[in-house]
């Protein structure tokens, strides 16, 4: 797994330890599964990159925190560290990749 | 010289088997002499196969044994009215058919108990004949079709027209009355909600065969926004139930309701609330949590488990033991709140086949 596709929501909230939280709505791939992208996304940095209005924007390094509801419904949420919230567009296709490899 | 002497020959060829005509309005002997044909006790007529080795009837009684009598048949015309006779007499039993399945749907809409009470007896004394179609159901059907179907077949492209014209006539007279199907299967489950108790209605959707049942695990959770009253109460509830500070939880319009275990925060999404109609049964558990016993899920199940390090990693272990520890051990919650989060554990494991029992001990559900 290289990539996990996600769709940008907004901030949902500003904490001291992980900066910015941004919301995003994952995109299934069917290739994997939910607990396939849940391991994944557990350890490591992250880059988020999404299509913005003037082209690609890329955000590094990030962490990712992944949860299950109670519902089974998957959610993404995108802890910005010290990089600028302001960047980041709403309702932007984009993805998640590891810096790492 | 003279001409050579044509000739004339008369050839006959039988038929075997002899061809059978059906009519609806039959010969009156054709009724009362027929051995193929058995009047019931309420003047019904049975068909019932020929026996090998039974003598022909004549023609007069419907039997056509010969060519020349064919075509004498056919030329007569007779055969072009028996044949339109025989098809609008099959559809117009089909509309009555229907008729009679759209009264008796208005029926059970109007009269739900009375009518599953009917059912019930009906099912109940049609037993043994339903076991006895269930063991010969192919060779029953397969005859029925391939006969309508031979019938069909055999007329001419006029008496199909005919019969298919006026069957879908009868069908739409039949229909225009009626309002769409859906609408009417609604208010018969309407009805049968409004008309029996709940304990009853669970048993008889958990006794349906099938996947019935799972329609009710998909409903989901609440999907509307939250008010600020209910986002207040929420905020009260986990300052008083844990330790997690308020500036932790954030309130969303879209996701779903979860605790982020790497930013330690909790999401409050519209479905911290159950669904606004929620069926019995086990199965819809899920859907009946309550807002008190979604935050206790999260917290008392997903949380203490992070903190202590006993996060199962098996994501359905995870939940279930979630849910579990939420109902034992969770902040002011009522019994029926506790039985509803019990409920949800157990239907999670026991739609992927697994028994509590067998995995309790590999639970971290003993410690609050």
């Amino acid at each position: 797994m290289n990539r996990v596709y996600c769709k940008t929501r907004k901030i949902i909230n500003v904490l001291p330890d992980t900066g910015a939280l941004l919301d995003v709505e994952y995109v299934p791939d069917p290739s994997y599964t939910w607990d396939e992208v849940a391991a994944f996304f557990k350890k490591g940095q992250f880059i988020l990159r999404f299509e913005g209005p003037n082209g690609l924007v890329s955000v590094q390094p990030v962490k990712v925190d992944t949860a299950t509801s109670l519902t089974n419904q998957p959610g993404i949420l995108v802890a910005l560290g010290q990089n600028d919230p302001k960047r980041v567009l709403p309702g932007c296709q984009g993805w998640l990749e590891k810096i790492d490899g | 010289m003279a001409p050579p002497k044509v000739e004339q020959r008369t050839v006959i060829v039988p038929l075997h088997p002899p061809v059978r005509f059906f009519s609806p309005t039959p010969l009156p002997q054709l009724q009362s002499q027929s051995d193929s044909f058995a009047p019931g006790s309420s003047g019904e007529v049975h068909w019932r196969p020929r026996q090998h080795g039974q003598v022909a009837r004549p023609a007069s009684s419907g039997w056509l044994e010969t060519a020349s009598e064919m075509e004498r048949y056919v030329r007569s015309g007779e055969s072009a009215r028996d044949i339109v006779d025989f098809g609008i007499g099959e559809v117009e039993g089909g509309a009555q058919t229907l008729a009679d399945t759209v009264k008796g749907t208005a029926t059970m809409v109007r009269h739900p108990i009375q009518s599953a009470s009917k059912v019930h007896h009906a099912v109940m004394n049609s037993g043994p004949a339903l076991l006895e179609f269930s063991r010969h159901s192919e060779d029953i059907v397969g005859g029925a079709i391939e006969r309508k179907c031979t019938q069909f077949v055999n007329a001419s492209n006029r008496e199909r027209g005919h019969m298919t014209g006026s069957g879908l006539m009868n069908v739409g007279l039949t229909l225009a009355p009626m309002p769409k199907a859906s609408a009417v299967v609604s208010a018969s489950w309407k009805g049968l909600v409004r008309a029996l108790p709940k304990s009853a209605l669970a048993d008889r959707v958990m006794s349906l065969p099938g996947k019935c049942y799972k329609i009710s695990n998909e409903l989901g959770r609440n999907t509307l926004y939250l008010r600020p009253s209910a986002r207040k109460r929420a905020m009260n509830y986990v300052c008083e139930s844990s330790s997690l500070p308020p500036e932790r939880i954030s309130f969303t319009r879209d996701g779903n309701t979860a605790y982020y275990p790497g930013s330690d925060g909790l999401r409050i999404a519209p479905d911290l609330l159950p669904h606004r109609n929620p069926p019995v049964g086990t199965m819809a558990a899920n859907s009946r949590i309550s807002w008190k016993g979604c935050i206790a899920h999260e917290l008392k199940g997903h949380r203490r488990a992070a903190r202590a390090g006993k996060t199962h990693p098996n994501p359905l272990l995870e939940e279930a033991q979630a849910s579990i520890r939420a109902a034992r051990f969770g902040f002011d919650l009522s019994m029926p709140e506790r039985f509803a989060l019990l409920r949800d554990a157990a239907s999670r494991l026991a739609s992927n086949g697994i028994r509590l029992k067998d995995v309790k001990t590999e639970l971290w559900i003993h410690k609050p």
